[in-house]
């Protein structure tokens, strides 16, 4: 789904690629400046929180790092506010196709009302703006933010490595699949073109999110149902599903949350069925200068449960909640993202947990 | 959400504000920047629709779109307009950056 620019929102949607571009430049040099004053795994020991402060002090002390600190600001400031800004500058004319997008075979169900969790409430998650910022938030965030900021700027292909990430799959195909934060329904397209015949339900809490993955599925003629639920209660029954999945929900959750989550899916899977969850590197697979960069941008792109979603062991987790063979890995792809998380609930199971 | 709590978490930990001159400025500049992309963007834009057509219609500046090969050229051009930006901002510039000054 395409949503062609106006000339002033497309040059500055190019602009701000390029600004990102260059932070990631000014980043490289930080990070040389670091090494080359012997700041390293060496060095950072101690407990997490003390390592990152020790990194964040040595960090600000970097010749460069005032000016790529700022560089790095404008960024995170101003991408949300320029892409909802190039979107009104296009949404009389996109406005009536992407309505129309709303009625076909895929259907939403708002059901969250005021509910929705006080976690999520009104966080301005990677400093976008909250998931509902915009009336047409997840139209901004699909089709502006991420396939044109976030796609040009990660290396490698978005989309590809949500499909390369179902090869980790152990059957050929699944008849019920949950997926967990659909948000703008991305990693339901993989979901749907690999599983062609599959029944494809979804929830996240953000119902703006949900809208452009209905007009998503419909653009596509499939019949996913989309239901506004946190995944840590879903509403679904015991043993509703053979697989459940998730791409890039785990690292915006609080840790009690994200053991919830996993609690959850291992309720509605049915016994033998699968989990198949993709995030970002968790803090066991880094070391000690790579936590502490992962922990000191997440802190100021907008990321409030990062360190306390970083640290948890999904593997062990999905064992305490019941897994088996609980398996967190690398992906095999190129830049290898994402992280993995691949756990079976037994086949001996009860429909509830352990 | 009752009954679940933040863990030992981020949220609350603030920025590292250093209130650095570089803090106050370079977000100036670089508003000022993309006014001044745009505008760039634009004078190719309607160069382009001249050239072709001799004359431009209202609005078809703003409905013009690059195909593929060419948004990766405009891409190029930006980053280096960006970047000749910021080897006056990093201490360290880029080697590019310096070298694309020194020739002039
Ligand atoms: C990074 S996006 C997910 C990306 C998406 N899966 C894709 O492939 O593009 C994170 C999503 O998680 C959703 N989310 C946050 N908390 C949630 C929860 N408790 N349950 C389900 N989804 C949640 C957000 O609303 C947001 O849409």
């Amino acid at each position: 789904m395409d949503i062609p620019l106006h000339q002033r929102g497309r040059a500055s949607i190019d602009f701000v690629a390029a600004v990102g571009a260059a932070t990631r430049q000014g980043r490289a040099a930080v990070a040389g400046e670091l090494l080359a004053v012997g700041v390293g795994d060496a060095v950072l020991t101690g407990p997490l929180p003390e390592r990152c402060a020790a990194f964040d002090d040595a960090v600000a002390r970097t010749p460069s790092y005032a000016a790529f600190a700022a560089l790095r600001e404008w960024g995170y400031a101003h991408h949300g506010r320029i892409a909802m800004e190039a979107f009104d500058e296009v949404r009389e004319g996109v406005a009536p196709a992407l309505d129309a997008l709303r009625h076909g075979p895929t259907t939403l169900e708002p059901t969250l009302g005021d509910d929705v969790p006080a976690y999520f409430r009104g966080v301005a998650f990677h400093r976008t703006g909250c998931w509902d910022a915009h009336d047409y938030m997840g139209a901004v965030h699909g089709e502006i933010i991420h396939r044109r900021l976030v796609g040009r700027n990660f290396g490698g292909d978005i989309y590809a490595q949500r499909r390369s990430m179902l090869d980790e799959l152990r059957r050929p195909a699944y008849a019920r699949i949950l997926e967990l934060g659909t948000s703008s329904g991305n990693f339901t397209v993989a979901l749907a073109q690999r599983f062609p015949a599959a029944t494809i339900c979804g929830v996240d809490p953000s119902l703006r999110m949900l809208e452009q993955a209905q007009r998503v599925g419909n653009e596509l003629g499939c019949a996913w149902r989309l239901y506004q639920r946190a995944a840590e209660a879903t509403g679904f029954d015991d043993g509703s599903f053979e697989l459940v999945a998730g791409y890039s929900l785990l690292h915006e959750l609080p840790q009690p949350v994200l053991r919830a989550v996993l609690r959850e899916a291992f309720r509605i899977l049915e016994p033998g069925g699968e989990l198949l969850l993709g995030d970002v590197v968790p803090y066991l697979a880094q070391d000690p200068l790579a936590q502490a960069w992962a922990d000191h941008e997440a802190r100021h792109g907008g990321e409030p449960y990062w360190r306390e979603a970083c640290s948890v062991d999904l593997a062990a987790a999905a064992s305490a909640a019941g897994f088996e063979s609980a398996r967190y890995f690398f992906a095999a792809t190129p830049r290898r993202f994402p992280f993995i998380l691949h756990a079976c609930k037994p086949l001996a199971a009860g429909r509830t947990g352990p | 959400m009752s009954g679940i709590e933040h863990g030992p978490g981020t949220a609350t930990v603030p920025g590292t504000a250093t209130g650095s001159t570089e803090e106050r400025w370079v977000p100036a500049l670089l508003t000022m920047a993309r006014e001044l992309w745009v505008l760039k963007d634009r004078q190719r834009v309607l160069e382009e629709l001249l050239a072709a057509k001799g004359v431009v219609a209202p609005g078809e500046a703003d409905a013009w779109q690059p195909d593929p090969g060419r948004q990766a050229a405009i891409d190029g051009e930006c980053q280096a307009f960006v970047q000749r930006l910021v080897a006056e901002i990093l201490p360290r510039a880029p080697r590019e950056g310096r070298d694309a000054r020194g020739a002039r």
